[in-house]
């Protein structure tokens, strides 16, 4: 294992398009978990420059122990199609330059092959849980007006639930890119899927009042497992924890896409 | 002798088109052993079948008496009609990936670096080599694991002479050193100078086995020059050979039995005429090639 994610890196750490993606996603992450009090406080010295003292979006306890790991994370998966871009870039080359035939060639079985992207996908979720977490910790600490241990982990497993949202979705990357083979139009595929299909039978399925739609569509269901946590600071109830058959889904999501992709790459002459 | 490869009943299907055909073949080591074809005879689909990239439709190859497993190709070196790199990376991250899926330890990267002449451009990025550079490229990448078996497919394509040369002495090298090498190639010169072993592939059929030296036996024919209004007329006379034709200036007759160029020559001087070129020529394997090929129309043709 530790083979395959050293030949994984070796291929894509020296990529422009990765290193490109990379810093974008670190510098959202940062802002994500950095910026949101001061601008808040921002807002709040506009406010307060009409005249409108009354509105103080700082009273949010958006970074505060345990609200702000359902916060982080719900906010932060967001961005997961960075580094879905990036898997898609690294399989697609390895496509289109033909590099996965001379890997083959050269003694890689086309399992193992599979194996170091799922191994990549795998490293990048746990990359960027961890940074999450760590980051996480820092701006609770400086904001937090209570800490103590059961407040600071009590939520914690929202971020083990955000590993596996990024673990499934890079999953179905993988298999967009490989099943697609040419990067930009796995990449259009892509952002078409989650955004024009995806949506228009998630509100087909709202307007007709049929719930188990949103169930068939895989980004709409890995969205889902962290709910959106925000309506709660304005007294509407929202889900604060896991659901088991959610988490479930997501799992039989990824594994769905990592059977297809698979198959997809045994079956193919390279 | 111990068998390197060996292939049974391969066949492969591309929808309608039946690529190859109940291919039966034995390599021993130390072989050097020539797959000829026209192009699309399933010379490359041969390749790629016993190197696990592409998949028969029936039909099965041993290397080294076993069924391939994750480490056979670990032991064969590939140097194929492209090279294919990544073109991001230099010579030496390139040679590195390669070195971590055959687990070999890098510091053979430099060695084989030196050896094919890259060292000045090792850390330069592979899409800024010219295309002699990434065949040589690809020859260090082969030579990373030191190869038991080299399998080479058409590996002079696009080369300039130069180039040519030195993968023909390259090829040379590696045979002498005991390796068995496999080679696909269009071009029969090529496999005449260094192949051991020869067959003859033809819409995917295999229609010739037999070894390279046995290529000059049989046949021989005799080319004169001489000073003569009529040379064609004297030498059909001569009884000698079975045909003369004639290009240019000069005169080839095939020659019929054990006639030799001695005869010949016995038999001008003895009708007052002094032959001033005298050439034996033995059958060449283009000559050889083109006969099966033209010999096997009916077997091959759909």
């Amino acid at each position: 294992m530790m083979r395959l994610l050293k030949i994984e890196l070796k291929k894509v750490m020296p990529n422009r398009a990765f290193k490109v993606l990379a810093i974008m996603y670190i510098v959202a992450m940062v802002i994500i978990s950095m910026g949101v009090m001061p601008f808040f406080q921002y807002l709040k010295s506009k406010f307060a420059d009409f005249d409108m003292d009354g509105i103080d979006p700082t009273i949010i306890p958006f970074y505060e122990f345990p609200d702000i790991w359902q916060n982080l994370t719900s906010v932060m998966i967001w961005f997961k199609m960075l580094l879905g871009f990036s898997l898609i870039f690294s399989i697609t080359n390895e496509y289109s330059y033909r590099t996965i035939r001379q890997n083959v060639i050269d003694g890689l079985t086309k399992n193992e092959f599979i194996w170091s992207k799922i191994i990549m996908a795998g490293f990048l979720s746990a990359m960027s849980t961890l940074a999450l977490f760590v980051l996480g910790l820092i701006t609770g600490f400086i904001y937090s007006s209570e800490i103590s241990f059961s407040l600071v982990f009590s939520d914690v497993y929202f971020l083990l639930a955000f590993f596996f949202q990024l673990f499934a979705f890079l999953l179905f990357t993988l298999f967009v890119g490989t099943l697609i083979r040419k990067s930009i139009i796995a990449m259009g595929l892509l952002i078409f899927w989650v955004l024009a299909v995806e949506n228009g039978f998630y509100v087909w399925s709202k307007v007709k009042s049929i719930d188990w739609v949103e169930y068939l569509l895989p980004v709409k269901s890995i969205n889902a497992l962290i709910h959106n946590p925000f309506p709660k600071y304005v007294f509407m109830e929202v889900q604060d924890y896991i659901a088991w058959h959610e988490m479930g889904l997501v799992i039989l999501w990824g594994a769905l896409f990592y059977w297809a992709t698979t198959r997809l790459v045994l079956k193919r002459d390279l | 002798m111990e068998t390197v490869l060996s292939i049974k009943g391969l066949s492969k299907q591309y929808g309608k088109v039946r690529a190859l055909d109940n291919l039966n073949l034995e390599v021993k080591k130390g072989d050097v052993f020539g797959i000829l074809g026209p192009n699309g005879s399933g010379k490359t689909t041969t390749l790629g079948i016993i190197l696990s990239v592409i998949n028969q439709t029936s039909g099965q190859f041993e290397w080294f008496g076993e069924k391939a497993n994750k480490d056979t190709r670990k032991r064969i070196g590939a140097i194929l009609e492209h090279p294919i790199f990544y073109p991001y990376l230099t010579a030496v991250q390139n040679l590195k990936i390669v070195c971590d899926i055959k687990e070999v330890p890098y510091d053979r990267v430099d060695q084989v670096l030196t050896q094919v002449g890259l060292d000045e451009r090792k850390d330069t990025k592979f899409k800024t080599f010219s295309l002699g550079m990434k065949q040589r490229l690809s020859i260090a990448s082969a030579l990373l694991c030191n190869p038991t078996v080299m399998i080479l497919d058409e590996p002079t394509n696009g080369l300039d002479p130069q180039g040519i040369a030195e993968i023909r002495e390259l090829i040379i090298e590696i045979a002498n050193s005991g390796k068995t090498i496999i080679i696909a190639s269009h071009l029969l010169d090529e496999v005449q100078k260094v192949c051991s072993h020869f067959c003859v592939l033809q819409r995917g059929k295999l229609i010739y086995n037999g070894l390279v030296e046995d290529v000059g036996k049989g046949s021989v024919s005799v080319e004169v020059k001489a000073d003569h209004d009529d040379l064609q007329t004297v030498l059909e006379e001569s009884g000698l050979g079975t045909k003369v034709k004639r290009e240019l200036d000069k005169y080839i007759m095939t020659m019929e039995g054990d006639h030799s160029a001695a005869e010949v020559n016995a038999y001008l001087f003895k009708k007052g005429i002094v032959a001033k070129h005298l050439l034996v020529q033995s059958k060449s394997l283009e000559k050889q090639f083109l006969e099966i090929l033209a010999g096997n129309k009916e077997g091959g043709a759909q």
